[in-house]
Protein backbone atom coordinates (compact mmCIF):
# COMPACT_ATOMS: atom_id res chain seq x y z
CA UNK A 1 0.00 0.00 0.00
CA UNK A 2 1.05 3.49 -0.74
CA UNK A 3 1.09 4.95 2.76
CA UNK A 4 2.31 8.48 3.12
CA UNK A 5 1.97 11.41 5.48
CA UNK A 6 -1.39 11.60 7.23
CA UNK A 7 -2.49 8.12 6.20
CA UNK A 8 0.70 6.61 7.60
CA UNK A 9 0.18 8.52 10.84
CA UNK A 10 -3.46 7.37 11.03
CA UNK A 11 -2.47 3.77 10.27
CA UNK A 12 0.08 3.85 13.12
CA UNK A 13 -2.46 5.36 15.51
CA UNK A 14 -5.09 2.77 14.57
CA UNK A 15 -2.57 -0.06 14.93
CA UNK A 16 -1.51 1.11 18.37
CA UNK A 17 -5.13 1.58 19.48
CA UNK A 18 -6.14 -1.78 17.99
CA UNK A 19 -3.28 -3.70 19.53
CA UNK A 20 -3.86 -2.07 22.91
CA UNK A 21 -7.56 -2.94 22.73
CA UNK A 22 -6.72 -6.57 21.94
CA UNK A 23 -4.07 -6.59 24.67
CA UNK A 24 -6.57 -5.31 27.23
CA UNK A 25 -9.34 -7.57 25.97
CA UNK A 26 -7.18 -10.66 26.43
CA UNK A 27 -5.55 -9.72 29.76
CA UNK A 28 -2.25 -9.23 28.00
CA UNK A 29 -2.65 -12.18 25.66
CA UNK A 30 -3.27 -14.57 28.55
CA UNK A 31 -6.99 -15.22 28.27
CA UNK A 32 -8.79 -15.71 24.96
CA UNK A 33 -11.83 -17.41 26.48
CA UNK A 34 -14.05 -16.29 29.34
CA UNK A 35 -13.15 -19.50 31.17
CA UNK A 36 -9.45 -18.64 31.25
CA UNK A 37 -10.34 -15.03 32.11
CA UNK A 38 -12.38 -16.24 35.07
CA UNK A 39 -9.45 -18.31 36.29
CA UNK A 40 -7.06 -15.39 35.92
CA UNK A 41 -9.43 -13.16 37.88
CA UNK A 42 -9.59 -15.79 40.60
CA UNK A 43 -5.81 -15.78 40.85
CA UNK A 44 -5.88 -12.01 41.26
CA UNK A 45 -8.32 -12.62 44.16
CA UNK A 46 -10.04 -9.31 43.70
CA UNK A 47 -13.39 -9.95 45.36
CA UNK A 48 -14.88 -12.06 48.11
CA UNK A 49 -17.59 -14.57 47.25
CA UNK A 50 -20.98 -13.67 48.73
CA UNK A 51 -21.93 -15.08 52.16
CA UNK A 52 -24.55 -17.31 50.52
CA UNK A 53 -26.94 -19.45 52.50
CA UNK A 54 -27.18 -23.00 51.20
CA UNK A 55 -29.16 -25.94 52.50
CA UNK A 56 -28.36 -29.59 53.02
CA UNK A 57 -30.56 -32.60 52.47
CA UNK A 58 -32.34 -32.05 55.79
CA UNK A 59 -33.11 -28.42 55.01
CA UNK A 60 -30.52 -27.11 57.46
CA UNK A 61 -28.80 -23.85 56.65
CA UNK A 62 -25.22 -24.20 55.53
CA UNK A 63 -23.16 -21.07 55.01
CA UNK A 64 -20.81 -20.80 52.07
CA UNK A 65 -18.41 -18.92 54.34
CA UNK A 66 -18.87 -20.43 57.77
CA UNK A 67 -15.57 -19.95 59.57
CA UNK A 68 -12.74 -17.54 58.96
CA UNK A 69 -10.06 -20.16 59.54
CA UNK A 70 -10.89 -22.75 56.91
CA UNK A 71 -10.22 -23.04 53.22
CA UNK A 72 -13.38 -24.00 51.36
CA UNK A 73 -13.31 -26.05 48.18
CA UNK A 74 -16.39 -25.61 46.02
CA UNK A 75 -17.80 -27.56 43.11
CA UNK A 76 -21.01 -26.81 41.27
CA UNK A 77 -23.08 -29.83 40.30
CA UNK A 78 -26.54 -31.14 39.63
CA UNK A 79 -27.06 -34.64 40.93
CA UNK A 80 -28.67 -36.16 37.83
CA UNK A 81 -25.70 -35.13 35.70
CA UNK A 82 -24.44 -38.26 33.94
CA UNK A 83 -20.97 -37.01 33.10
CA UNK A 84 -18.94 -34.14 34.42
CA UNK A 85 -20.58 -33.88 37.88
CA UNK A 86 -19.73 -37.52 38.53
CA UNK A 87 -16.12 -36.71 37.64
CA UNK A 88 -16.41 -33.74 39.97
CA UNK A 89 -17.46 -36.09 42.75
CA UNK A 90 -14.56 -38.41 41.96
CA UNK A 91 -12.18 -35.46 41.98
CA UNK A 92 -13.45 -34.33 45.39
CA UNK A 93 -13.08 -37.90 46.65
CA UNK A 94 -9.41 -37.84 45.60
CA UNK A 95 -8.86 -34.41 47.10
CA UNK A 96 -10.35 -35.55 50.40
CA UNK A 97 -8.11 -38.62 50.54
CA UNK A 98 -5.10 -36.38 50.03
CA UNK A 99 -6.31 -33.83 52.60
CA UNK A 100 -6.88 -36.51 55.23
CA UNK A 101 -3.26 -37.61 54.99
CA UNK A 102 -2.22 -34.45 56.84
CA UNK A 103 -3.95 -33.74 60.18
CA UNK A 104 -3.50 -30.00 59.89
CA UNK A 105 -5.12 -29.94 56.47
CA UNK A 106 -7.96 -32.14 57.68
CA UNK A 107 -8.83 -29.49 60.28
CA UNK A 108 -8.51 -26.53 57.95
CA UNK A 109 -10.35 -27.64 54.83
CA UNK A 110 -14.04 -28.09 54.11
CA UNK A 111 -15.61 -29.10 50.85
CA UNK A 112 -18.98 -28.18 49.36
CA UNK A 113 -20.66 -29.79 46.37
CA UNK A 114 -23.30 -27.21 45.57
CA UNK A 115 -26.24 -28.15 43.37
CA UNK A 116 -27.61 -25.39 41.17
CA UNK A 117 -30.60 -27.51 40.16
CA UNK A 118 -32.76 -26.06 42.92
CA UNK A 119 -35.96 -27.45 41.41
CA UNK A 120 -35.10 -31.09 41.04
CA UNK A 121 -32.39 -31.74 43.59
CA UNK A 122 -34.45 -32.51 46.65
CA UNK A 123 -33.17 -34.18 49.84
CA UNK A 124 -33.22 -37.70 48.36
CA UNK A 125 -31.12 -36.79 45.40
CA UNK A 126 -28.59 -34.86 47.47
CA UNK A 127 -28.30 -37.89 49.77
CA UNK A 128 -27.89 -40.23 46.81
CA UNK A 129 -25.11 -38.13 45.39
CA UNK A 130 -23.41 -37.90 48.80
CA UNK A 131 -23.65 -41.66 49.28
CA UNK A 132 -22.47 -42.39 45.75
CA UNK A 133 -19.33 -40.35 46.27
CA UNK A 134 -18.88 -41.10 49.97
CA UNK A 135 -19.28 -37.52 51.11
CA UNK A 136 -19.34 -37.69 54.91
CA UNK A 137 -21.65 -34.72 55.52
CA UNK A 138 -19.09 -33.17 57.90
CA UNK A 139 -15.96 -32.20 56.11
CA UNK A 140 -17.57 -32.69 52.71
CA UNK A 141 -21.18 -31.61 52.39
CA UNK A 142 -23.50 -32.02 49.42
CA UNK A 143 -25.88 -29.05 49.47
CA UNK A 144 -28.08 -27.06 47.17
CA UNK A 145 -28.31 -23.36 46.53
CA UNK A 146 -31.41 -21.39 47.44
CA UNK A 147 -33.41 -20.10 44.56
CA UNK A 148 -33.09 -16.41 45.46
CA UNK A 149 -29.36 -16.56 46.05
CA UNK A 150 -28.52 -18.72 43.03
CA UNK A 151 -27.89 -16.07 40.35
CA UNK A 152 -25.59 -14.05 42.62
CA UNK A 153 -23.76 -17.18 43.69
CA UNK A 154 -23.12 -18.42 40.14
CA UNK A 155 -22.15 -14.94 39.08
CA UNK A 156 -19.60 -14.55 41.87
CA UNK A 157 -17.90 -17.76 40.80
CA UNK A 158 -18.29 -17.03 37.08
CA UNK A 159 -20.23 -20.24 36.51
CA UNK A 160 -22.55 -20.29 33.50
CA UNK A 161 -25.26 -22.95 33.43
CA UNK A 162 -27.10 -23.59 30.18
CA UNK A 163 -29.82 -26.17 29.51
CA UNK A 164 -28.67 -29.03 27.34
CA UNK A 165 -31.35 -30.59 25.16
CA UNK A 166 -29.73 -34.03 25.37
CA UNK A 167 -29.63 -34.14 29.19
CA UNK A 168 -30.00 -31.62 32.01
CA UNK A 169 -27.44 -28.86 31.84
CA UNK A 170 -24.01 -27.93 30.59
CA UNK A 171 -21.83 -25.88 32.90
CA UNK A 172 -18.20 -25.02 33.41
CA UNK A 173 -17.01 -27.58 35.94
CA UNK A 174 -13.99 -26.91 38.09
CA UNK A 175 -12.69 -27.00 41.64
CA UNK A 176 -12.87 -23.54 43.20
CA UNK A 177 -10.55 -22.78 46.08
CA UNK A 178 -11.97 -20.14 48.45
CA UNK A 179 -9.48 -18.56 50.80
CA UNK A 180 -10.09 -18.20 54.55
CA UNK A 181 -11.19 -14.58 54.04
CA UNK A 182 -13.70 -15.54 51.33
CA UNK A 183 -11.69 -14.54 48.28
CA UNK A 184 -11.38 -16.93 45.37
CA UNK A 185 -7.81 -18.15 45.38
CA UNK A 186 -7.82 -20.41 42.35
CA UNK A 187 -9.92 -22.38 39.88
CA UNK A 188 -8.67 -25.77 38.75
CA UNK A 189 -9.61 -28.41 36.22
CA UNK A 190 -11.09 -31.53 37.76
CA UNK A 191 -7.94 -33.46 36.80
CA UNK A 192 -5.62 -30.97 38.46
CA UNK A 193 -5.70 -32.40 41.99
CA UNK A 194 -2.02 -31.47 42.44
CA UNK A 195 -2.80 -27.84 41.66
CA UNK A 196 -5.63 -27.79 44.21
CA UNK A 197 -3.46 -29.40 46.88
CA UNK A 198 -0.56 -27.04 46.30
CA UNK A 199 -2.86 -24.04 46.64
CA UNK A 200 -4.53 -25.43 49.77
CA UNK A 201 -1.17 -26.23 51.43
CA UNK A 202 -0.01 -22.75 50.62
CA UNK A 203 -3.12 -21.19 52.19
CA UNK A 204 -3.13 -23.37 55.30
CA UNK A 205 0.57 -22.94 55.94
CA UNK A 206 3.26 -25.44 56.85
CA UNK A 207 2.27 -28.49 58.86
CA UNK A 208 3.97 -28.30 62.21
CA UNK B 1 -31.51 16.52 -6.11
CA UNK B 2 -34.44 15.19 -4.07
CA UNK B 3 -34.50 11.98 -6.05
CA UNK B 4 -30.80 11.63 -5.38
CA UNK B 5 -31.40 11.91 -1.64
CA UNK B 6 -34.24 9.38 -1.92
CA UNK B 7 -32.04 6.84 -3.64
CA UNK B 8 -29.31 7.51 -1.10
CA UNK B 9 -31.74 6.90 1.70
CA UNK B 10 -32.81 3.48 0.57
CA UNK B 11 -29.67 1.60 1.72
CA UNK B 12 -29.89 3.56 4.97
CA UNK B 13 -33.37 2.28 5.63
CA UNK B 14 -32.33 -1.26 4.77
CA UNK B 15 -29.38 -0.95 7.16
CA UNK B 16 -31.62 0.29 9.97
CA UNK B 17 -34.10 -2.47 9.27
CA UNK B 18 -31.36 -5.12 9.43
CA UNK B 19 -30.00 -3.78 12.73
CA UNK B 20 -33.51 -3.65 14.17
CA UNK B 21 -34.29 -7.19 13.05
CA UNK B 22 -30.98 -8.38 14.54
CA UNK B 23 -31.90 -6.65 17.78
CA UNK B 24 -35.53 -7.74 18.00
CA UNK B 25 -34.73 -11.36 17.21
CA UNK B 26 -31.50 -11.40 19.21
CA UNK B 27 -32.81 -13.99 21.68
CA UNK B 28 -33.55 -16.41 18.89
CA UNK B 29 -30.39 -15.66 16.90
CA UNK B 30 -28.06 -15.81 19.87
CA UNK B 31 -29.32 -19.15 21.08
CA UNK B 32 -27.06 -21.00 18.65
CA UNK B 33 -23.52 -19.92 17.70
CA UNK B 34 -24.22 -20.50 13.98
CA UNK B 35 -27.11 -18.04 13.89
CA UNK B 36 -25.28 -15.70 16.26
CA UNK B 37 -21.96 -15.51 14.46
CA UNK B 38 -22.72 -16.45 10.88
CA UNK B 39 -26.14 -14.80 10.60
CA UNK B 40 -26.36 -11.97 13.14
CA UNK B 41 -22.79 -10.71 13.13
CA UNK B 42 -22.56 -10.90 9.32
CA UNK B 43 -25.88 -9.10 9.01
CA UNK B 44 -24.56 -6.32 11.26
CA UNK B 45 -21.51 -5.95 9.02
CA UNK B 46 -23.76 -5.83 5.95
CA UNK B 47 -25.97 -3.21 7.62
CA UNK B 48 -22.91 -1.10 8.34
CA UNK B 49 -21.69 -1.59 4.79
CA UNK B 50 -25.02 -0.37 3.34
CA UNK B 51 -25.09 2.63 5.66
CA UNK B 52 -21.47 3.38 4.76
CA UNK B 53 -22.28 3.22 1.05
CA UNK B 54 -24.99 5.84 1.33
CA UNK B 55 -22.95 7.93 3.77
CA UNK B 56 -20.01 7.91 1.39
CA UNK B 57 -22.32 8.87 -1.46
CA UNK B 58 -23.96 11.70 0.44
CA UNK B 59 -20.84 13.03 2.13
CA UNK B 60 -17.80 12.14 0.02
CA UNK B 61 -15.65 14.03 2.57
CA UNK B 62 -16.19 11.07 4.93
CA UNK B 63 -13.95 9.01 2.71
CA UNK B 64 -11.06 11.07 4.13
CA UNK B 65 -8.95 10.80 1.02
CA UNK B 66 -5.86 12.12 2.82
CA UNK B 67 -6.15 10.45 6.25
CA UNK B 68 -7.53 7.27 4.73
CA UNK B 69 -5.57 7.19 1.48
CA UNK B 70 -6.13 3.96 -0.41
CA UNK B 71 -8.63 2.94 2.25
CA UNK B 72 -5.80 1.50 4.31
CA UNK B 73 -6.78 2.98 7.65
CA UNK B 74 -10.45 2.07 7.36
CA UNK B 75 -9.51 -1.49 6.48
CA UNK B 76 -7.15 -1.66 9.47
CA UNK B 77 -9.95 -0.50 11.77
CA UNK B 78 -12.21 -3.22 10.38
CA UNK B 79 -9.51 -5.88 10.79
CA UNK B 80 -8.90 -4.97 14.43
CA UNK B 81 -12.61 -4.90 15.19
CA UNK B 82 -12.90 -8.29 13.49
CA UNK B 83 -10.06 -9.69 15.57
CA UNK B 84 -11.70 -8.38 18.75
CA UNK B 85 -15.03 -10.07 18.01
CA UNK B 86 -13.30 -13.28 16.98
CA UNK B 87 -12.24 -13.85 20.59
CA UNK B 88 -14.59 -16.30 22.30
CA UNK B 89 -14.59 -14.34 25.56
CA UNK B 90 -15.98 -11.28 23.80
CA UNK B 91 -18.80 -13.39 22.43
CA UNK B 92 -19.50 -14.43 26.03
CA UNK B 93 -19.34 -10.76 26.99
CA UNK B 94 -21.98 -9.92 24.37
CA UNK B 95 -24.17 -12.77 25.60
CA UNK B 96 -23.79 -12.19 29.31
CA UNK B 97 -23.77 -8.46 29.77
CA UNK B 98 -25.77 -5.55 28.42
CA UNK B 99 -22.58 -3.56 27.90
CA UNK B 100 -21.22 -6.32 25.69
CA UNK B 101 -24.42 -6.57 23.67
CA UNK B 102 -24.42 -2.79 23.23
CA UNK B 103 -20.76 -2.76 22.20
CA UNK B 104 -21.47 -5.46 19.65
CA UNK B 105 -24.45 -3.71 18.07
CA UNK B 106 -22.54 -0.43 17.81
CA UNK B 107 -19.00 -1.48 16.98
CA UNK B 108 -19.64 -4.15 14.36
CA UNK B 109 -21.77 -2.01 12.01
CA UNK B 110 -19.63 1.10 12.53
CA UNK B 111 -16.08 -0.20 12.80
CA UNK B 112 -16.44 -3.10 10.38
CA UNK B 113 -19.30 -2.29 7.97
CA UNK B 114 -19.09 1.48 7.61
CA UNK B 115 -15.31 1.70 7.56
CA UNK B 116 -15.05 -1.10 4.98
CA UNK B 117 -17.68 0.59 2.79
CA UNK B 118 -15.76 3.87 2.92
CA UNK B 119 -12.44 2.21 2.20
CA UNK B 120 -12.65 -1.06 0.33
CA UNK B 121 -13.23 0.26 -3.22
CA UNK B 122 -10.08 2.37 -2.98
CA UNK B 123 -7.78 -0.37 -1.73
CA UNK B 124 -5.08 -1.53 -4.14
CA UNK B 125 -5.98 -4.77 -5.92
CA UNK B 126 -3.07 -6.61 -4.32
CA UNK B 127 -4.18 -5.62 -0.81
CA UNK B 128 -7.70 -6.80 -1.58
CA UNK B 129 -6.43 -10.16 -2.77
CA UNK B 130 -4.25 -10.52 0.32
CA UNK B 131 -7.15 -9.74 2.66
CA UNK B 132 -9.52 -12.07 0.83
CA UNK B 133 -7.00 -14.93 0.89
CA UNK B 134 -6.40 -14.36 4.59
CA UNK B 135 -10.12 -14.20 5.30
CA UNK B 136 -10.59 -17.64 3.75
CA UNK B 137 -7.67 -19.15 5.64
CA UNK B 138 -8.87 -17.53 8.88
CA UNK B 139 -12.30 -19.08 8.37
CA UNK B 140 -10.63 -22.44 7.79
CA UNK B 141 -8.48 -22.22 10.91
CA UNK B 142 -11.46 -21.12 13.03
CA UNK B 143 -13.41 -24.02 11.58
CA UNK B 144 -10.60 -26.38 12.52
CA UNK B 145 -10.39 -25.00 16.07
CA UNK B 146 -14.13 -25.23 16.64
CA UNK B 147 -14.52 -28.72 15.23
CA UNK B 148 -11.56 -30.20 17.12
CA UNK B 149 -11.33 -28.29 20.42
CA UNK B 150 -12.07 -30.75 23.24
CA UNK B 151 -13.35 -27.95 25.48
CA UNK B 152 -16.04 -25.37 25.13
CA UNK B 153 -14.56 -22.03 24.10
CA UNK B 154 -17.71 -20.06 24.91
CA UNK B 155 -19.27 -20.73 28.29
CA UNK B 156 -22.65 -19.94 26.78
CA UNK B 157 -22.63 -22.62 24.10
CA UNK B 158 -22.53 -26.40 24.10
CA UNK B 159 -19.64 -28.40 22.71
CA UNK B 160 -21.90 -29.85 19.99
CA UNK B 161 -23.02 -26.38 18.94
CA UNK B 162 -19.40 -25.27 18.77
CA UNK B 163 -18.63 -28.17 16.45
CA UNK B 164 -21.65 -27.30 14.29
CA UNK B 165 -20.31 -23.77 14.00
CA UNK B 166 -16.98 -25.27 12.93
CA UNK B 167 -18.54 -27.24 10.09
CA UNK B 168 -20.66 -24.30 8.96
CA UNK B 169 -17.51 -22.14 8.84
CA UNK B 170 -15.84 -24.80 6.71
CA UNK B 171 -18.71 -24.66 4.20
CA UNK B 172 -18.67 -20.90 4.33
CA UNK B 173 -14.96 -20.89 3.52
CA UNK B 174 -15.55 -23.21 0.57
CA UNK B 175 -18.44 -21.17 -0.80
CA UNK B 176 -16.60 -17.86 -0.39
CA UNK B 177 -13.44 -19.13 -2.00
CA UNK B 178 -15.45 -20.43 -4.96
CA UNK B 179 -17.28 -17.12 -5.31
CA UNK B 180 -14.03 -15.17 -5.11
CA UNK B 181 -11.93 -17.39 -7.32
CA UNK B 182 -14.31 -18.28 -10.14
CA UNK B 183 -14.28 -14.76 -11.66
CA UNK B 184 -10.48 -15.01 -11.90
CA UNK B 185 -10.87 -17.86 -14.37
CA UNK B 186 -13.76 -16.39 -16.30
CA UNK B 187 -12.32 -13.57 -18.32
CA UNK B 188 -15.54 -12.02 -19.64
CA UNK B 189 -17.01 -10.42 -16.50
CA UNK B 190 -13.59 -9.26 -15.37
CA UNK B 191 -12.96 -7.43 -18.63
CA UNK B 192 -16.38 -5.85 -18.46
CA UNK B 193 -15.81 -4.44 -14.99
CA UNK B 194 -12.22 -3.39 -15.32
CA UNK B 195 -12.66 0.12 -16.81
CA UNK B 196 -15.22 1.12 -14.20
CA UNK B 197 -13.01 -0.08 -11.36
CA UNK B 198 -9.99 1.76 -12.56
CA UNK B 199 -11.99 4.91 -12.96
CA UNK B 200 -13.41 4.93 -9.46
CA UNK B 201 -10.07 4.04 -7.96
CA UNK B 202 -8.43 6.90 -9.81
CA UNK B 203 -11.25 9.33 -9.13
CA UNK B 204 -11.23 8.87 -5.39
CA UNK B 205 -7.83 7.92 -4.14
CA UNK B 206 -5.78 10.71 -5.68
Amino acid sequence: MNLKGKALLAACAVSIAGLSALWLATDGGRALTSESARRLRALAATGAVPPSVLEDSRGREILLRSRADVVTLVEFIYTTCPTVCQSAGDAFFKVRSRVLQTPKLAQSVRMLSISFDVEKDGPDRLDDYARGHEADGQMWKVVRARRDGLPGLLDAFGVVVIPNPAYGYTHNAAIHVVRQDGHLAGIYDLEDIDGVMANVRNLVGPAT
Amino acid sequence: MISRIMTLHRPWMTALLIVMLCFVFRGMLERHPVTHIVVQLSALVVAGWLAGQSLGGALPALRLTDWNAGGSVGILVALFAGAFWMLPRNIDWALGQTSGEFAKFVSIPLLMGVSLALSWSRAPALAKCLIKANAVSMLLSLSWVYTTAPERLCNNYLLGQQQELGSVLLWLAIVISVIWSVPLFVSQPLAKHRPANIQTARGVST
